[in-house]
């Protein structure tokens, strides 16, 4: 990542043209006021053209990353750290001098290296300096920068990178490595807090919305207002929890008198599980099933069928070979014969 | 139960006169006596060697009608089978030449092995019931039933028949092979006689009593709606790419009401529908890539879409 600014370019050509006129000055021998002279107006022209020339000067780069990397966070008064500058430009370049270094405090270079990669739409440059902290506190690096003309922005730029700082400690390595380490973890700790705490609130508002709007457009309208059904008789319908077989006979009963098919399918439901099947079986099914060898319930099993399936006109009589047949079921059973009975 | 009486002769009495010449079998046997009942066509598929010929010239023995058998080969044309106009040089004339499809009972021998063009013939007859030779038509004789058979082990040199024509066999009957003690019975009966076929146990007039009777068995209304279940499961199911169409609920109801008047019932059961349904339905799914892929039956699908459904 680079950080691009306005240089000052005009003010550093004029000092260092001024800086360079003065130098000459004072080695002028005395006696030589013509070539004194000279060297003055040289110098007012230096610095009258200095401005032009210093912008004009600038190379012509576009930079787009220069960030600056310390490979340790801890080192202790001498030790030697490693700090490895990125420079990517979009030029073709074999060098680059303009890189300025940033300054060096309680640290001093002892080696660099420099390499150059040439990469598709530009060249690479990687910086890595080793260098040496000096006394307990902070090593701190500037920002390095490159001043330059870039062509994309069509005006001069400084390009900055980031500075670094390495803990210069007298104190234990791996205890300092380790209350290095906890600063980051509790680092790491907060940022993650903070991540749950955002997902969760986005979550609760997510429901809020949902309950406030969605679910209140979905519900349906309350039914109409129904009459009351015959509860009583209902209740002499459907018995509470029994046996198969006072189910059976209770059911039964009311197909006694009423003959509709929704009672029959009742009373062949009840036949089924008293032959040990559950409804959605076929009465080969309930024949074979283990609870259905009682002659008795064979027989109504089969009244049933006619009774439930028959054509309208025989299923009278089948409901009756039926109902005859479940009694005789009924009295060889004996919670069968008790609700019959009662 | 009650009973119907509607013939002299019962349907039953005929499945009896085959089961006597079949060993085993009992339930193609019945499949067969039920298309006869509910005036369908059924197709066999089994290895060769299960009596699958053998049971069809049982049948048409036994209800007494003609029975003609057209072995199907590559090489066949449609007039082989429908009949065609020939010039007589003693009259003068054409004359029309019925072919082996103007019978009671048709045996269509390994339906699989003619062209596409041959199987349409065919399969235009059973649904028309009637040939048109020249410019003429001509209807079949009544009862009429075709009874194609097809191997599944040699698919060499087979022409598949399509979707749309094997939904004009009312049921798909698949023939296995005989249990050990009645193949030992094969080999005791036929090891050294030959085939003796009980011929006009019934008539063709029984037969379209039959016919009558059986479409007048009453269906019920939950049982009806089981067929429509049945029938709508299989679409959209796991395997399937394409289900059964209406016709598949017709050819249900038709076969149950014929096993209701086999058994001497007025009206249809649950148990005669869904014992009915694999063979009903066998035929008309189509099953994707899929069923290959995981190693499936055809045969477990269809029993398991019938299982899923409850019976009323």
């Amino acid at each position: 990542m680079a950080v691009a600014n306005e240089p000052d370019v005009t003010v550093i050509g004029f000092v260092r043209a001024l800086h360079r006129a003065v130098s000459g000055l004072r080695k002028i021998p005395d006696g030589s006021l013509p070539a004194f002279l000279a060297g003055a107006l040289a110098a007012l022209t230096a610095a009258s053209v200095a401005v032009p020339l210093a912008a004009q000067s600038l190379p012509q780069l576009h930079v787009t990353e220069l960030s600056q990397r310390i490979d340790r966070a801890l080192v202790e008064p001498g030790g030697v750290f490693h700090l490895t500058i990125h420079v990517r430009i979009t030029e073709r370049r074999e060098r680059l001098d303009e890189l300025i270094l940033g300054t060096f405090e309680n640290c001093e270079i002892t080696s660099n290296e420099t390499e150059r990669t040439a990469i598709a739409g530009g060249t690479d440059f990687v910086e890595r300096l080793s260098v040496q902290a000096l006394a307990p506190g902070y090593a701190t690096i500037s920002p390095a920068h490159i001043d330059a003309f870039d062509p994309t922005a069509g005006r001069a730029l400084r390009f900055s990178s980031n500075a670094v700082r390495v803990s210069v400690s007298n104190g234990d390595p791996l205890k300092a490595t380790l209350s290095s380490w906890g600063e980051r973890a509790r680092a790491i700790a907060l940022r993650l807090l903070q991540a749950i705490l955002i997902v969760a609130g986005l979550f609760l508002a997510g429901f809020v919305v949902y309950t406030l709007f969605v679910r209140r457009r979905r519900r349906p309208d309350p039914p109409p207002a129904t009459t009351a059904a015959p509860v009583a008789a209902r209740g002499a319908e459907e018995p509470g929890p029994r046996s198969p077989a006072a189910r059976l006979a209770a059911v039964a009963e009311v197909y006694r008198s009423d003959r509709s098919p929704a009672v029959m399918i009742r009373v062949r439901e009840a036949l089924f599980v008293c032959a040990g099947e559950s409804p959605g079986a076929t009465l080969v099914d309930a024949l074979k099933a283990p609870g259905a060898r009682d002659p008795d319930l064979r027989r109504a099993l089969i009244g049933a069928e006619a009774a439930a399936f028959g054509p309208a006109a025989e299923r009278e009589a089948a409901g009756d070979a039926m109902l005859a047949a479940i009694a005789a079921y009924g009295a060889a059973t004996p919670e069968g014969a008790a609700a019959w009975t009662r | 139960m009650d009973t119907v009486n509607a013939a002299p002769v019962r349907p039953r009495e005929v499945v009896d006169a085959v089961a006597e010449t079949i060993v085993g079998q009992a339930e193609a046997v019945d499949a067969l006596v039920l298309a006869l009942i509910a005036g369908g066509h059924v197709l066999l598929e089994g290895a060769p060697g299960v009596a699958k010929t053998l049971a069809c010239r049982a049948l048409a023995a036994a209800i007494g009608g003609s029975f003609k058998r057209i072995q199907f080969t590559p090489d066949l044309l449609p007039s082989d089978i429908v009949g065609t106009r020939i010039f007589d040089a003693r009259t003068g004339e054409f004359i029309t030449v019925h072919g082996p499809i103007f019978a009671n009972i048709v045996l269509a021998d390994e339906i699989n092995r003619a062209p596409a063009k041959v199987q349409s013939a065919l399969l235009e007859g059973m649904q028309e019931g009637r040939a048109t030779i020249a410019l003429e038509s001509y209807p079949f004789p009544t009862p009429f039933a075709v009874l194609a058979t097809m191997n599944p082990l040699d698919g060499d040199g087979t022409y598949a028949l399509p979707l749309a024509q094997l939904d004009r066999f009312l049921a798909k009957i698949v023939v296995g092979f005989p249990s050990l003690d009645e193949e030992r019975t094969i080999v005791d009966r036929f090891g050294t006689q030959a085939v003796a076929l009980r011929r006009g146990v019934a008539s063709l007039d029984d037969v379209a009593a039959w016919q009558r009777g059986a479409r007048e068995v009453f269906l019920d209304e939950r049982v009806r709606n089981y067929i429509v279940d049945l029938v709508r499961a299989t679409r959209g199911a796991k395997y399937v790419d394409h289900g059964a169409s209406p016709r598949a609920a017709l050819a249900l109801a038709a076969l149950a009401r014929a096993r209701a008047y086999l058994a001497d019932r007025r009206f249809v059961t649950p148990d005669d529908v869904r014992d009915l349904a694999p063979a009903a339905l066998r035929h008309r799914l189509a099953f994707d890539y899929r069923l290959a892929a995981d190693g499936i039956s055809a045969e477990s699908i269809v029993r398991e879409l019938i299982a899923a459904v409850p019976a009323p």
